[in-house]
């Protein structure tokens, strides 16, 4: 532990801690925009600021390593450059949050009573439509933090934004404005779950009526493969139906990443010709409900019935890709010893 | 397209990232503008993903425009001669072409409209002969240098022995860059010494690169400077063929339009094949510099200077370059204390007309009102003034040319050559262009004290020079032509808070 000065007052750091870290630990908010702990740190909202003695222009917490002895301030003039430089973000969008989406810097603008004093004359950026039905895009609310694309660069290495261009005309759009299903995207839609502005969405959710932050969430696993990323499914608790799905960076297997399939997904759960309990065929050709032991009986006199007419070795093992490494091995035992034949794959081999 | 020749072209290009502008450059020059397609097939080749490349390219003004674009300077010096009028549908603007002497400048392709002349004096006139750079050690250079009193021209004006004594504390391999991207509006010097002295410029640079041990030696240049382009070639072949250059790779690396490239942190993204964003300091380049190694990076006439220093017949002196309203534009060698009248009148060919604002050392560095004729151009003469000396290029605006409408365009440049990295340059500056202009319909878009309060933002949050300085010359403006900003309402009467 190292100790330094916070506002006056005695503080502790840990050897190497960002400063955003020291100061949120010892109990002072540093608002932050642009920063994502996934990311390389990158300075460029300059909304964090603070006073740092010796430095002579305040520095930036979240780019910003602690060391011993140092004297840092968030009072003197860090407020009103928070205002300032939140006046300046606001300016620059028609309408900073179209969506009701959640949106940091109106939140921030509200806590700290800033409003644009004008508005740019190139302000709006052209929208953005395109192909792609899970992720949609509102430039007009884009801060350009450039958040989106550091991701698509450090964490997914899909590189499918790019901020275009400097000056008025820089924004964030895919790669050379094609359709985000004509670039390397994979939909994983990582994205769009650094994005502090809702700039980037779930297209889901337009329209649908809720308010985003009134979501509940449930956590639990996702279904689809063996990696067995840790979800929160976004439940309208109206209607009691899943609406989106996130994840969260302390989330072990995962640390709130997710694919196309665990973030996009989630649709087959409300769907009429989802099965939600066993069927087993009758006499009559026809499925008919029937208890978990029924039918696993109905499985098991199956697969006797076809040993008993053909032998073991008629019988193949195909595991799915969904399981993980120990219920594949329970699967290959179930094969080898249960059934009697050494024909088990699982289909992630090939 | 023709495919063929991609072909051929791409498999001659290194897969390096940091040859990624090098390659670009070359396919704009060899096939054409680079399209998507263009991007695309190089993004394969050097096996990196399209959206890299996509960035890389949107970032430099000229890599998706024709080799033999006709380009139209309307830096402040060429617009206040006119160069508006030249600008026909097929023509690009572009900010200063580092001509401000010649102006109103338009480039086709590479050539200037017209041709060059110079106008100068001192060292940039003696023979541009090849001489062996003496036998010194790294100590006793540094302690010469530190002797002359030698100070950064690129701006700055960092103490040039003390960055190098600061990059050979660090352990090697070190490289050495020759910052040679020239963009300060107003300023021709670097070009002046490239196109008249470069194997001095070489001399100052060979010297640089063995004081702190480097092993490779770059000398990254404007696109726009084709010509110097050209001599700083044939002068490196003599200094391959002298055996010069031995153990030390050496190249040269071409801009493709972007100013803030001349930054030095935004440099080293630029050759490490990412867009030209400032990086956050610490760490300085002489620490961690290009692809992480200690760097020394130095402006051209810094290290013409150093070559004259050890040669041993210096005088503590700079290139001043002087345009506008004068009566000999040009290049000129003076004292480092000398006074806009005396550059002018002694040199310049005295002043045309009647002056209304001078700007003494770039965009930068403020803007001077007539009564400062008699100030020296000193760092600490002009601090009273609440300017800089910046990069010493002296231009001289008449009044017809209404000191709102340099102001306007002073901050149109940095609109639109900031990088977009941080809050406060990239949407300051377009705000005050905003507020400029607006004002020249006598309307206020913000009030004097917001503008002061997003003024101190800007000055104490930007990332980089670029934003910290933009301030400088509308503060200039407030004080010395009130009437002008009568519109946006009292000034303050509190000091605005600061650091
Ligand atoms: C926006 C901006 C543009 C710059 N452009 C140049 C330039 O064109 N040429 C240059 O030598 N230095 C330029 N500099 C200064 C460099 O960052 C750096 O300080 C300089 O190259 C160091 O060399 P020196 O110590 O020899 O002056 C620029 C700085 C800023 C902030
Ligand atoms: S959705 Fe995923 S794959 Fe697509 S651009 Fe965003 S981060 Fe890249
Ligand atoms: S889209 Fe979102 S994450 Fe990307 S730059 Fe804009 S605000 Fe930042
Ligand atoms: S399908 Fe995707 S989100 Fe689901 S567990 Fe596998 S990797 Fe994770
Ligand atoms: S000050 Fe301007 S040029 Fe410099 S990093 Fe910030 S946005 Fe880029
Ligand atoms: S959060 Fe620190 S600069 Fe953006």
């Amino acid at each position: 532990m190292i100790e330094f000065t916070l506002d006056g007052r005695p503080a502790s750091a840990q050897e190497g801690e960002l400063l955003v870290h020291a100061a949120a630990r010892n109990g002072v908010f540093v608002p932050t925009l642009c920063h994502d702990d996934k990311l390389e740190p990158y300075g460029g909202c300059r909304m964090c600021v603070v006073g740092v003695e010796g430095s002579p222009r305040p520095l930036p917490a979240c780019a910003t390593r602690v060391i011993e002895g140092m004297v840092v301030s968030t009072n003197s003039n860090v407020p009103q450059l928070q205002k300032t430089l939140t006046e300046m973000l606001l300016s620059e969008h028609l309408n900073a949050d179209p969506g009701g989406r959640p949106n940091e810097l109106v939140d921030l603008a509200r806590e700290l009573g800033a409003e644009a004093p004008l508005i740019l004359p190139d302000a709006k950026r052209e929208p953005y439509s395109d192909r792609n039905r899970l992720m949609g895009y509102e430039p007009d609310t884009c801060i350009l933090c450039n958040r989106c694309v550091r991701y698509t660069q450090e964490v997914m290495q899909c590189s499918a934004l790019s901020l275009e261009g400097r000056g008025p005309e820089a924004r964030i759009v895919p790669t050379w404005e094609r359709s985000w299903l004509d670039t390397e995207c994979e939909l994983c839609g990582g994205c769009l779950s650094v994005c502090p502005t809702g700039a980037i969405y779930e297209k889901f959710l337009e329209g649908a009526g809720v308010e985003e932050r009134q979501l509940e969430q449930t956590k639990t696993t996702c279904t689809f493969c063996g990696v067995g990323c840790q979800i929160d499914l976004n439940v309208d608790p109206e209607t009691k139906r899943i609406v989106k799905v996130t994840s969260k960076p302390e989330y072990v297997s995962n640390e709130g990443d997710l694919c196309v399939k665990g973030r996009f997904s989630f649709n087959f759960v409300h769907h009429p010709d989802r099965l939600t309990e066993p069927l087993v065929r009758g006499e009559d050709g026809a499925l008919h409900p029937a208890s978990w032991e029924e039918a696993l009986r109905a499985a098991a006199d199956g697969l006797k019935g076809v040993i008993r007419r053909h032998s073991a070795q008629a019988i193949g093992v195909l595991a799915s890709a969904r399981l993980t490494n120990e219920e594949n091995y329970l699967i290959q035992k179930l094969a080898r010893i249960g059934l009697g034949t050494n024909s088990v794959h699982s289909c992630e081999a090939t | 397209m023709d495919v063929l020749r991609l072909a051929t072209v791409l498999e001659t290009m290194p897969r390096e990232r940091t040859r990624l502008l090098d390659n670009l450059g070359r396919l704009r020059r060899e096939v054409g503008p680079i399209t998507p397609e263009l991007s695309d097939a190089l993004a394969d080749h050097m096996r990196l993903r399209h959206g890299d490349v996509h960035e890389v390219t949107s970032f430099y003004s000229f890599l998706q425009v024709p080799v033999d674009a006709v380009r139209v300077c309307t830096g402040p010096v060429c617009d206040s001669r006119g160069a508006r009028d030249r600008l026909d549908g097929h023509a690009i603007e572009v900010p200063c072409l580092g001509h401000c002497d010649l102006a109103p400048v338009v480039l086709h392709g590479d050539e200037v409209v017209g041709g060059v002349t110079y106008s100068t004096n001192g060292f940039l006139l003696e023979p541009d002969d090849l001489r062996v750079p003496p036998k010194l050690s790294s100590d006793d250079v540094v302690e010469r240098l530190r002797g002359s009193g030698l100070t950064g021209m690129g701006g700055a004006g960092f103490p040039t022995w003390r960055k190098w004594d600061a990059v050979l504390r660090e352990p090697g391999p070190r490289v050495v860059i020759v910052n040679a991207d020239e963009g300060e509006p107003g300023t021709i010097k670097d070009r002046y010494v490239m196109e008249l002295r470069p194997r001095l410029l070489l001399e100052g640079a060979v010297i640089a690169a063995r004081v702190v041990e480097a092993t490779e030696l770059y000398i990254y240049l404007r696109e726009e400077y084709a010509t110097a382009r050209a001599r700083l070639e044939a002068a490196l072949d003599d200094y391959r063929k002298a055996g010069l250059l031995a153990g030390l790779a050496t190249s040269l690396v071409i801009g493709a339009g972007a100013y803030i490239c001349g930054e030095e942190t935004a440099m080293l993204e630029s050759m490490e094949g990412r867009r030209g964003m400032p990086r956050l300091r610490p760490p300085f380049p002489a620490q961690s510099g290009y692809l992480g190694r200690p760097t020394l990076i130095n402006n051209v006439e810094t290290l013409a200077h150093v070559a004259l220093i050890l040669r041993g017949d210096w005088q503590p002196a700079r290139l001043w370059s002087v345009s506008g309203a004068v009566g000999k534009p040009g290049c000129y060698e003076a004292s480092l204390d000398v006074t806009l009248r005396e550059l002018i009148d002694g040199y310049a060919g005295g002043l045309v007309g009647e002056p209304a604002a001078i700007v003494p050392g770039g965009a930068a560095s403020g803007i001077l009102p007539p009564a400062a004729l008699d100030v020296p151009l000193t760092r600490e003469a002009l601090t009273e003034w609440g300017c800089g000396v910046g990069s010493a290029a002296v231009q001289v605006f008449p009044k017809e040319y209404s000191p709102l409408r340099l102001l306007a365009e002073t901050m149109r440049f940095f609109a639109e050559e900031s990088c977009q990295k941080c809050t406060p340059c990239r949407i300051g500056n377009r705000a005050l262009h905003h507020v400029c202009e607006e004002l020249e319909h006598g309307r206020a878009a913000m009030s004097r004290g917001q503008v002061e309060e997003w003024l101190d933002a800007m000055t104490l949050t930007s990332i980089c020079g670029l934003g910290q300085a933009a301030p400088y010359p509308v503060r200039n403006a407030f004080e010395r032509w009130p009437e002008l900003f009568a519109p946006l309402g009292p000034a303050p009467v509190e000091e605005p808070a600061s650091a």
